[in-house]
């Protein structure tokens, strides 16, 4: 600490410019804005609204899809039940992982369902989690999981292992469809047709050339011309028929 | 079955200078703190012994300041006149010993009574003044106040002036650190208000040629300047102002003889009074005061012979009187202006016509506002009455005869996570507790009635008590206390950006910061410890032998109330907010907060942050 001043130079050595760093700086607004604004965009965009182009599935999804894989024993579960166990994967609310769940289901291909699931054309909701049962459909046990090929990641309480991907051997992503929206982008994904979809899936793998076009669950005519292979401002038009049977209904 | 304390002629002491210094610090140098925040006293140590570099400067004696901070260690060296070698000792540790008791030329600074430097010495581990005049030398050294060293007075080659240097003691200044945009912004106002002066400082050269006019310019950005700054001087006054086109709120910038008083006080309150008067004379219209001074940024330096102060820290101006014949401060700034303002304006036309402009535009809104005011300010007085959100303190910023008004601080905390735990484990006397619920609104590109119509927003202003500007605020500290995950990085975003369109000021003066949380805990049967960082975590892993037990916290929940004791008590980590030139604000606000654009998108994906934790590597 004590530097002698026997002559001259003390100028110099006040302004020497090797201390300048040793004092604290502070991350200013701008930074902190680029870092968080970052943080939340990634999370979003990674783990919470858009679906990995692997497996089709959404975070949320596929730990639904993991742990229905873990209590599979081959009988109903209630579905309370099942958003319990999903919740040592998904560090959110039961509500949200419920109505995924439900909106999986209704989807009619991976979850074998029992009771009142809610119908998609009258938009009735489904029976609370704690009515309502389900199990893996046949085809998602056959589809969906195979231990040996996955890789695993920790539970956010570290506790757990869930998979980094589910190696669905199965174009789920084009037969669910999707949609979400994220920080920046956003995603919309069409459903397509199951046959139409594995006969697209065996062309593939004979190296035949393959053009397949959305379809929808609710059945319905179509006008595809200016889908652009699903690409960004690609269009499907969809005509209603609306008939009216009586003047006073 | 109360004991009574004795009281007898053992009880009455008398503290040695420097015993009494120490053992009430706050009387001297305000807060202590540690560094985080520009008024701890660490800085106030700098300032007291610049002040006095300063005021040689003043006296036309050594245009050049250098100062050096190195980790603890502070030095400041002026070219003035020296201290008296004879004095060296008694100047930096006798109580009442100074030599501006009876020069006129110091009526007009602001420490007079020389217990600033003393200060400094009893609050120092290591002090050393150095002295050099008529080519000869003396230095003496101490040790919290107790002189070590006093050589002979000896030749030297030096150029004269005073060299000081010291170092905070770490036992009463804890974990302390500079934060050098601190004393660059306190070296910043300096050269502002002593046009002429240059200051090093590690290295770096301050220097300002036109006054206030470059503090303005620094403070506000080149294309939200309604009109280029209008810059009048005069002996004993100085003034700049503009108007802003992108903030509300008022800015005043106000000092009296080179002390920044950061609450306004007499000369403010004149200077605001006046602005509003001459402009009405000017337009001879009786415009509403409000819309008159409505988005204006301003500064205003005086000089007061013998200035009077509301507090210790010589915050806010109490005096009345300019003194040496003058007449009162209001009458003095009022005719200053009523002249020179009035002048200008006739002079620039042009100018004229935008300030007329801006008023008119100014009152449209007020009255578009008015209607919803009126119900928000029935909902404010039932919410003075019972805030909800609200778990208040005892203690506020305006209760001047309190201590510890300067430690008062709002914690702003997310849902349910972490209000809980923090009213349990709080200091009742001065920190409070806003929850917010769920996500605030993204008030980007809002106009100011949504403050009153979001009833989140409105209870936050009436919490705060910065409707009618930040005068009145009533935390020193505003601290955003969200989790340290993704959501909770979302809604710091959310309310940073609340109060830069609304309440910028509150920024500008350092008000606002972030609680820093720890991210992991570390422990085994005996220890526990709080890492903030990853390296903190690697060193506690290594100093306990065997498997700790590790947990990271991801929502403030996670940490129990007697734990929570730690993250705000004395050892509290806060992150200031603090305002750059590296984007405009608008420019920020617009590309982080504003409609997504194609670069956002770009940007977004080229800076995509994956996080992996792959279950191979813990096992």
């Amino acid at each position: 600490m004590s530097e002698e001043i026997k002559d001259s130079e003390y100028e110099e050595e006040l302004n020497s410019s090797d201390n300048i760093e040793t004092t604290e700086t502070i991350t200013k607004v701008t930074g902190m804005y680029k870092e968080w604004f970052l943080d939340y965009a990634s999370y979003v965009i990674l783990e919470r609204a858009v679906p990995a182009i692997d497996d089709g599935f959404k975070p949320v999804q596929r730990r639904i899809m993991h742990s229905m894989k873990d209590l599979d024993d081959g009988r109903y579960n209630k579905v309370a039940n099942i958003v319990g166990h999903t919740m040592q994967y998904h560090p959110h609310g039961d509500a949200s992982i419920g109505d995924a769940m439900v909106q999986l289901g209704q989807k009619e291909l991976l979850i074998d369902m029992q009771g009142n699931w809610g119908n998609t054309l009258t938009g009735d909701r489904a029976a609370a989690p704690r009515y309502i049962e389900a199990r893996l459909s046949k085809f998602a046990l056959e589809v969906v999981f195979n231990p040996k090929t996955t890789e695993w990641k920790m539970s956010y309480d570290g506790r757990r292992k869930e998979p980094v991907d589910l190696p669905v051997k199965f174009p789920l992503l084009l037969a669910q469809g999707a949609e979400g929206i994220a920080v920046g982008l956003s995603t919309k994904v069409l459903p397509h047709n199951f046959n139409e979809l594995i006969d697209a899936s065996i062309k593939i793998l004979k190296g035949r050339s393959f053009k397949i076009v959305p379809d929808f669950l609710n059945g319905g005519i179509v006008d595809v011309s200016n889908y652009n292979d699903g690409k960004r401002g690609g269009k499907v038009r969809v005509r209603a028929k609306i008939s009216q049977y009586e003047r006073k209904l | 079955m109360s004991q009574e304390t004795k009281y007898t002629e053992d009880n009455i002491r008398s503290l040695d200078w420097k015993e009494h210094i120490r053992m009430r610090p706050g009387m001297y140098i305000g807060k202590l703190g540690d560094g985080s925040s520009p008024d701890d006293g660490i800085y106030i140590l700098i300032k007291e012994v610049l002040d006095n570099s300063i005021d040689e400067f003043v006296m036309n004696a050594g245009k050049t300041i250098e100062i050096s901070v190195k980790e603890t260690s502070v030095t400041i060296r002026d070219y003035g006149r020296g201290i008296p070698l004879g004095k060296v000792v008694d100047v930096v540790s006798k109580m009442n010993t100074g030599g501006k008791y009876d020069s006129k030329a110091f009526k007009k600074s602001v420490g007079l009574n020389g217990v600033g430097t003393k200060a400094v010495n009893a609050l120092s581990s290591y002090f050393k003044v150095q002295s050099v005049r008529d080519n000869k030398t003396t230095f003496a050294e101490f040790e919290r106040g107790n002189l070590t060293n006093s050589p002979e007075i000896e030749d030297s080659s030096l150029r004269k002036g005073t060299k000081v240097t010291f170092s905070p003691d770490p036992e009463i200044f804890l974990k302390y650190k500079f934060r050098s945009e601190y004393i660059v912004k306190m070296i910043k106002n300096y050269v502002y208000l002593n046009i002429g002066l240059t200051i090093i400082y590690n290295g770096e050269k301050y220097f300002s040629e036109n006054g206030l006019k470059d503090l303005l310019e620094e403070n506000i950005a080149n294309e939200s300047k309604l009109f280029p700054i209008i810059h009048l001087m005069d002996e004993d006054i100085e003034v700049a102002l503009t108007y802003s086109k992108a903030q509300y709120s008022e800015e005043y910038h106000s000092f009296v003889n080179g002390q920044h008083t950061t609450q306004g006080g007499t000369h403010q309150n004149a200077f605001r009074e006046a602005i509003v008067k001459t402009v009405r004379d000017y337009f001879g219209k009786n415009y509403d005061a409000s819309d008159v001074r409505k988005s204006i940024v301003s500064a205003i330096s005086i000089k007061v012979m013998e200035p009077v102060f509301e507090s210790q820290t010589k915050t806010k101006l109490g005096s009345t009187e300019m003194g040496g014949g003058l007449p009162t401060v209001r009458t003095f700034i009022s005719d200053f202006l009523k002249t020179r303002l009035d002048n200008f304006l006739h002079r620039n036309p042009d100018v004229a016509e935008k300030i007329q402009k801006k008023i008119l535009q100014a009152e449209k809104e007020r009255k578009e506002l008015s209607g919803i005011r009126k119900l928000a300010r029935d909902r404010a007085k039932k919410a003075s009455l019972h805030n909800k959100k609200l778990r208040d303190c005892r203690v506020h910023l305006g209760d001047m005869k309190k201590d510890n008004r300067l430690d008062t601080t709002l914690f702003i905390t997310e849902g349910d996570s972490a209000s809980g735990s923090i009213t349990k484990s709080r200091n009742v006397n001065t920190q409070a507790v806003f929850s917010l619920k769920g996500k605030p609104l993204n008030s980007y590109g809002l106009s100011k009635k949504i403050v009153y119509e979001n009833e989140e927003f409105n209870l936050l202003q009436s919490a705060l008590n910065i409707e009618d500007g930040i005068e009145n605020l009533r935390y020193n500290n505003i601290v955003i206390a969200t989790d340290a995950d993704v959501d909770g990085m979302h809604i710091r975003l959310l309310l940073i950006t609340f109060f830069l369109q609304f309440f910028p000021e509150l920024i500008k003066e350092g008000h606002l910061y972030i609680l820093e949380t720890p991210l992991f805990r570390v422990r085994d049967k005996k220890q526990t410890f709080y890492c903030y960082s990853e390296q903190e975590r690697k060193d506690a892993i290594k100093s306990l032998r065997g498997k700790p037990e590790i947990t990271r916290f991801k929502g403030l929940g996670e940490i129990s109330p007697n734990e929570f004791v730690h993250f705000i008590g004395k050892d509290i980590r806060l992150d200031p907010v603090m305002l750059d030139k590296e984007m405009s604000i608008e420019e920020m606000l617009a590309f982080y907060m504003g409609k997504n654009t194609p670069d956002r998108q770009k940007f977004i994906i080229e800076n995509l942050k994956v996080e992996l934790d792959l279950a191979e590597e813990l096992e």
